[in-house]
């Protein structure tokens, strides 16, 4: 289905490190709280939380002592080819603006959640029920981000109202919005990140350090042969974190050093 | 008090209390359903047992099962009215009304499943053209509507109606021109039982979906036609048997049965030359290539590899060869249990189709979860069952569907 | 002509027909489709203008910057400081959901009083005042006879607590247990500080360094510039401690032993570095130190303690050597209830490589004068025992206090036992000033509410754990309190004043504004340019000066590492011998409890806020049952299986759980967090797992008697 892909100028992207990642969620807290998601009274479902992102655990499945862990954050990966954008029959979700974030219009969405089956991340959610916030806890809505109601698709969107100001202050300030600098426009979760773990910036932007982060031999993407060309890298020195990112069968080589 | 006159001529039908009290069951499940519904629309999917990882359930399961079944409709139409198989003009009225059921229930379903229905006509408004649901929305609506006009020329047909001359001459001039919509019909079929495929098979990150195919169609796009051809007249020939077994009365010549069912195991047998094909260039293909093994992709009694034994084996080449056989096909039992196995198989590759390809964590760190719809599911399911039973009890009592019904009566 | 039957069906088929010609049916599908998306009953948002207040975080002890956004005066969202030395932009979990906190629904909504029934009803605050001061005027002169139990570890408000008490007559101003308590068994005065960032070789012995303990948001940014993505690490961090907590699991190597027996492998350590011929001959105490280790600590005797073979122990300690600025860190695993052994065994590392005061070392940080006259050295308070307070209380060694304040404490929940500790306090007059509905306050007969950190004017010292001296200001962010609260420290002055007790401050401000014009005579800096690590690796920073208060009060930290005072370097020679435990196995209590104390999980003082339910995963609580961890041999052995239900048992309570199968855990060791069982609170964090606080055991540690409960062990069994 090559017919959707489109190449852009700007890709915004993130290194995420996951030798550095200690899980301890500020991201995810940070983003619930950017981007308007009501508490849940009981998250311990996880197939019902509603969480743009998720950190999840992996782990080298030895028995103790040899047990080793990873975290990995998983925003939406903001494919290069995402698989949910030609499926939506409304159009509600596009990959079509310089910069390259998968966006999803909230409004158009009429919650047929084809999307969903589609992206193998699981990095789209659905409001199953409207979402309530505790008496007086809407008062701390952020200005930036539209609520939801129940039946729609939503989804991390790299924190694209930050990246319409970033530009709209480049404008004032009489600089390029198409060529932002490092640091102008950084989404919550990376910008709170407590250990560093998350970098982001513009893949191909040889000024920005996730470009050359991202062709490090020890950067690799999430299920890449599926070929959904994510722009969200991950970083990893230890080998089985890279090849379990990828279901390496094995008697296959991993990619890295 | 007595409906006789609405009756068709010539025929019988059971008292009017009877039926009643019959329409009073119907009406219940119906209710449950309709309650179901008041549910879903006022306070969100959270009911169903559809969850982040099954953004689809029993709503699409049975929504493609009913229309992979229905497909009974459009085929024999296509079969009767431009290939002129003579044969089948003693049950293409009910092959219609099945699929005039099928359809209209299915869209019933999905004002359910969709989380914004009252959006639901942006899919018109704000098509994506490379959507394989936006084709779907498109021909079902449109065949829809098709069906509806298939279906007024039988309703038209009914003693008192037909005695108006102006709906007698309308009903005539429909089936002067049911050729036409049989055509426009099957053309609209072929395409949305190929997409509601073609909607797994494009899913090219979801490796127990996926396929490559032809053109921009993958394979799963023709599976899915050839799997209801082979299902949908079997189905529509077990209705006319399941009626038969009801109302005591013999509907349709066995000749017409045992010929529906020489249809469905041609059409099978086509299907699993391709169907295996298939399942040997994914197994081998698709499944390597993302880094999964065969065993992979199947998990616990849910998602396990009997689904596929069943589906292939059970519920394909079994039937297959006993409706191929015509010894085996010109004995009542055998030939009713043939077809219904193929429609369980038909159910299967629906279910395993939606389930399983959603159940089945790409992610390695991820796992596996089980699919149960939950009430909510079931009830406005049964009430479409019902809502069947419903147009299919009135059409019977009312209509002339079974050109046959007399003669086949006289003692 | 007649409306017959036809003409009417004719009529309607047209009417409808016709209709379709008309915009009506279109319009109103259209309108209905915009009605979906401006649904009522979804709130909708609010706009104005932007702004940020920089503040200091007081929802745990470590201090960290915040930068609290809002949108037309209303607090939108919490978001790190890059100015703010305590957390350079980052945020925990916690921190970041400060700002909806501020509607919890757990939150005390005004003064209230306890009733004949059991329930509260609200009263006015002057009301509420005049009976607290009547309940102390009552107490006026009898000797500890009120007490109070802060958890506040950093704030100057202590200093009024203290100078109260003391004007009634009292000695009982408590904190809640923290690693401060056995940090003052060691230094008599200021406090023990790490300097990670200057380190090349981090060994942490318990301490849950990147989570739980002292300045975690600082720790965890060290540890990230340490480890720069791309590059070569800077330091190596290895992590000695019972499971892979977020340290374990982070650090460039995790040892495991069980809780309790990091002194030992401390000591297994200096024993090959003694070995090797390692001196510390500014230490007086060398040659005991020497010859108590060599004597008692050999290879064989740590084995068989801790499981750890002696070339690990022996590799441990040639990292240590190789290394240019080493520096070890003690601690318990839950930042508390650690025993003094284990505290100086590894502390006692650092002496032999002679960090003591240097860049990369450990550091002697001094305590800030106090301000409030009256007021109890911060020494004096730290070095109190509350637990050991309680125990004696509750088994009628020591006379039950009859009244009692709490503040910005949960002790009724998270002190070890908590039922003993609820016996202990049973007939006293439980004054709560908690800001939220907790487990004290529930059983509390006078509710004053104190306003949340984004509500008040408060300050934070230099944090346990800091590598730094420093001190910045809490400030409001809002403008007025959202529900009828009363900042503590005005609380406090107004019945001091009712009470006839000077403490010689009209507000808290004015309190804090005299804490800020002590900084004047310190040697200090702000850190806008130089970061304190800097200035320790020898990077000049410009005095402060000015008007603290006008740049301290908008934000700006201060920030000192000058050395307070000579500290006489000892090794702890005596101390150690003192405390080393027996070696004796407990085969009652078979199983070592790895408690855990994580951010995500709350705080000592706040229950699991609404905002971080979803970071707990599906292994950490399903519905209202909470898992405990094991490794699949640990399970076997007790013929456990995942998702199994257990009981822990301690001496005196017990918990139930589900078990999860981890094998980051050690050998025969089960790990459970901290935090879950509230029973107070709201629907967000009430009845949600059960409370391991329940079941640590207390016990008394030998040298130094010190209550100590972080080695706690239990039984398990099915359920």
């Amino acid at each position: 289905m090559v017919l959707y892909l489109k190449e852009f100028k700007i890709k915004w992207g993130m290194v995420i490190d996951l030798d550095r990642c200690t899980g301890c969620g500020a991201c995810m807290v940070a983003c619930q709280a950017e981007n308007n998601i009501a508490p849940p009274v009981d998250a311990s479902n996880k197939r019902y939380s509603l969480t743009w992102l998720l950190v999840y655990q992996l782990s080298n499945k030895q028995p103790y002592p040899n047990h080793d862990v990873a975290y990995m954050p998983r925003p939406c990966l903001q494919c290069g080819k995402p698989n949910c954008v030609p499926v939506c029959p409304v159009i509600a979700t596009d990959k079509n603006q310089e910069g390259g974030i998968v966006s999803q219009v909230n409004a158009r969405c009429i919650g047929c959640r084809y999307c969903m089956a589609a992206c193998p991340y699981h990095a789209r959610y659905f409001n199953w029920h409207d979402p309530v916030w505790p008496e007086g806890m809407e008062k701390t809505l952020t200005p930036d981000v539209s609520t939801r109601p129940r039946g729609v698709v939503e989804k991390c969107l790299f924190c694209h109202h930050r990246y319409m100001a970033a530009r709209d202050k480049a404008r004032i300030e009489d600089r390029d919005p198409n060529a932002l600098a490092e640091g102008d426009y950084i989404p919550a979760c990376v910008e709170m990140c407590p250990t560093g773990a998350m970098v982001f910036g513009d893949l191909e932007n040889p000024e920005h350090k996730v470009h050359k982060l991202s062709k490090s031999p020890y950067a690799f993407r999430l299920l890449e042969r599926l070929n959904t060309k994510p722009q969200v890298y991950y970083y990893s020195k230890r080998e089985w974190v890279r090849k379990q990112g990828d279901n390496y069968l094995e008697h296959e080589t991993v990619g890295g050093v | 008090m007595s409906d006789k006159e609405l009756w068709p001529e010539g025929v019988q039908r059971c008292s009017l209390k009877l039926f009643i009290a019959w329409l009073a069951v119907i009406f219940a499940v119906l209710a449950w359903g309709v309650y179901a519904a008041y549910v879903v629309w006022s306070g969100g999917l959270i009911v169903t047992g559809m969850d982040n990882y099954f953004a689809f359930g029993l709503y699409i399961i049975f929504d493609l099962a009913v229309i992979a079944l229905g497909a009974g409709a459009f085929f024999s139409g296509l079969l009767y009215y431009l290939i002129r198989v003579e044969g089948l003009k003693n049950i293409i009225n009910l092959a219609v009304i099945i699929g005039f059921i099928c359809y209209s229930g299915a869209l019933l379903i999905l004002t359910l499943e969709v989380g914004q229905p009252l959006r639901a006509w942006f899919g018109f408004w704000h098509p994506n053209v490379h959507s394989m649901l936006t084709e779907v929305i498109f021909c079902i609506t449109v065949y829809m509507l098709v069906l509806t006009i298939e279906f007024i020329p039988i309703i038209l047909e009914n003693r008192k109606l037909n005695k108006i001359k102006f709906l007698h001459h309308m009903a005539h001039n429909f089936h002067v021109i049911m050729p036409l919509f049989a055509g426009v019909g099957a053309f609209l079929s072929f395409f949305h039982q190929g997409s509601l495929g073609g909607m797994y098979g494009v899913l090219f990150s979801r490796p127990y979906a996926f396929r490559e195919g032809f053109f921009i169609w993958p394979w799963t796009f023709f599976l899915f036609i050839l799997s209801a051809v082979a299902s949908g007249p079997g189905f529509t020939m077990l209705v006319a048997t399941l009626m038969e077994k009801m109302t005591g009365r013999k509907l349709v010549d066995f000749s017409v049965k045992a010929l529906m069912g020489k249809i469905s195991g041609t059409m099978l047998a086509i299907y699993l030359v391709f169907k295996y094909l298939d399942t040997w260039a994914w197994a081998t293909g698709i499944l390597p290539r993302s880094g999964l093994t065969f065993s992979e992709v199947f998990y616990g009694v849910a998602y396990g590899k009997w689904l596929l034994f069943s589906e292939l084996i059970v519920c394909g080449l079994f039937p297959a060869i006993l409706l191929l056989n015509a010894k085996t096909r010109n004995t009542p039992w055998i030939l009713y249990s043939a077809c219904t196995l193929v429609g369980i198989g038909v159910i299967i590759n629906r279910y395993v189709q939606t389930a399983q390809t959603l159940a089945h964590p790409v992610m390695p760190f991820d796992r596996w979860y089980v699919y149960m719809p939950t009430w909510a599911e079931w009830a406005p399911s049964l009430a479409i069952i019902a809502y069947g039973a419903l147009i299919l009890s009135l059409a019977y009592r009312y209509l002339p569907v079974f050109p046959q019904e007399r003669k086949l009566n006289q003692a | 002509m007649a409306l017959n039957r036809r003409s009417f069906l004719t009529f309607a088929a047209g009417g409808v027909a016709g209709t379709l010609f008309t915009p009506v049916i279109w319009k109103s599908i259209d309108d209905t489709a915009i009605w979906t998306q401006n649904w009522p009953w979804i709130p909708r948002l609010e706009y104005g203008p932007r702004a940020y207040a920089a503040t200091t975080c007081k929802l745990c002890p470590a201090g960290c910057g915040l930068n609290i956004r809002t949108a037309g005066g209303r607090p939108v969202a919490a978001e790190g400081r890059t100015d703010h030395p305590l957390s350079q932009g980052g945020i925990c979990p916690l921190g970041a959901a400060a700002v909806q906190l501020l509607y919890a629904p757990a939150r005390i909504k005004g003064p209230m009083q306890k009733q004949a029934d059991g329930t509260h009803q609200p009263i006015s605050w002057d009301q509420a005042e005049a009976l607290l001061k009547e309940k102390l005027a009552e107490q006026n002169g009898k000797k500890d006879a009120v007490v109070c139990v802060s958890g506040d570890e950093n704030g100057t408000i202590n200093e009024l607590f203290s100078a109260l008490l003391g004007g009634l007559g009292s000695d009982g101003c408590f904190l809640m247990p923290g690693e401060q308590i056995v940090a003052s068994k060691i230094l008599r005065e200021g406090s023990i500080g790490y300097d990670l960032e200057n380190a090349d070789f981090v060994l942490v012995f318990g301490a849950d360094l990147l989570d739980g303990w002292g300045t975690a948001v600082r720790n965890k940014k060290a540890y990230g510039a340490a480890h720069p993505m791309g590059e070569e690490a800077s330091a190596e961090y290895v992590y000695v401690g019972p499971t892979q907590n977020v340290t374990g699991g982070a650090a460039d190597q995790w040892v495991s032993i069980a809780p309790g027996m990091e002194g030992v492998l401390a000591l297994g350590v200096a024993y090959h570095l003694l070995q090797g011929g390692m001196t510390a001959p500014q230490a007086h105490d060398f040659f005991a130190y020497r010859n108590f280790v060599i004597n008692r600590y050999t290879p064989e005797y740590v084995e068989r303690l801790t499981g750890v073979a002696p070339e690990q122990v022996a590799e441990l300690a040639r990292k240590l050597r190789s290394a240019n600025k080493p520096l070890i860190i003690p601690g318990s695993t839950i930042a508390q209830g650690g025993g003094v052994f284990n505290f100086a065994a590894a502390l006692s590392l650092n002496m032999l490589f002679d960090n003591v005061n240097s860049a990369g070392g450990i550091q002697v940080l001094p305590d800030l004068p106090t301000v409030v006259s009256g007021a109890k050295e911060p020494a004096q308070v730290r070095a109190k025992d509350l637990v050991a307070y309680v125990q004696g209380v509750a088994e009628g060694k020591v006379s039950k206090p009859a009244v009692c304040l709490v503040y910005e404490a949960n002790p009724l929940f998270a002190l070890p036992l908590p039922d003993v500790t609820a016996q202990a306090f049973d007939g006293t007059y439980l004054v709560s000033f908690s800001t939220f509905y907790d487990e004290t306050a529930a059983q509390a007969d006078l509710l004053l509410p104190t306003p949340t950190f984004i509500e008040r004017f408060d300050d934070v010292q230099t944090p346990y754990g800091s590598g730094f001296a420093s001190y910045s200001l809490t400030r409001p962010a809002i403008r007025q309190p959202i529900f009828d609260t009363k900042p503590t420290g005005d609380v406090l002055l107004a019945v001091a004043k009712a009470l006839g007790i000077d403490l010689g401050f009209a507000s808290f401000d004015k309190v804090l504004e005299a804490k800020v014009a002590v900084l004047s005579e310190l040697e200090g800096f702000f850190t806008d340019k130089v970061q304190p690590w800097e200035a320790r690796a020898g990077k000049a920073p410009a005095a402060a000066s000015g008007n603290l208060w006008r740049t301290i009060s908008r934000g700006a930290v201060w920030a000192s590492i000058t050395e307070p005072f000579p500290t006489a370097m000892q090794l702890g020679s005596t101390i150690i011998s003192q405390t080393a435990p027996p070696d004796a196995e407990d085969w009652t209590f078979p199983v070592s409890l790895a408690a855990m104390d994580s951010r995500t999980y709350g705080s000592r003082h706040i229950a699991i806020p609404p905002f971080c339910l979803p970071l707990l995963g599906e292994q950490e609580i399903q519905g209202d049952v909470f898992y405990v961890w094991m490794n699949s041999a640990t399970a076997r052995s007790y013929g456990l299986q995942a998702e199994d239900r257990v009981t822990l048992t301690g001496p005196n309570g017990s918990c139930l759980a589900k078990v999860r199968i981890f094998e980051g855990v050690g050998r025969n060791m089960v790990a459970a967090p901290l935090g879950f069982g509230h029973t107070a609170w709201d629907k967000f964090s009430r009845n949600k797992g059960d409370n391991i606080y329940k079941v640590l055991t207390v016990r008394t540690e030998p040298g130094s008697n010190l209550a100590v409960w972080a080695d706690s062990r239990v039984r398990i069994a099915k359920a």
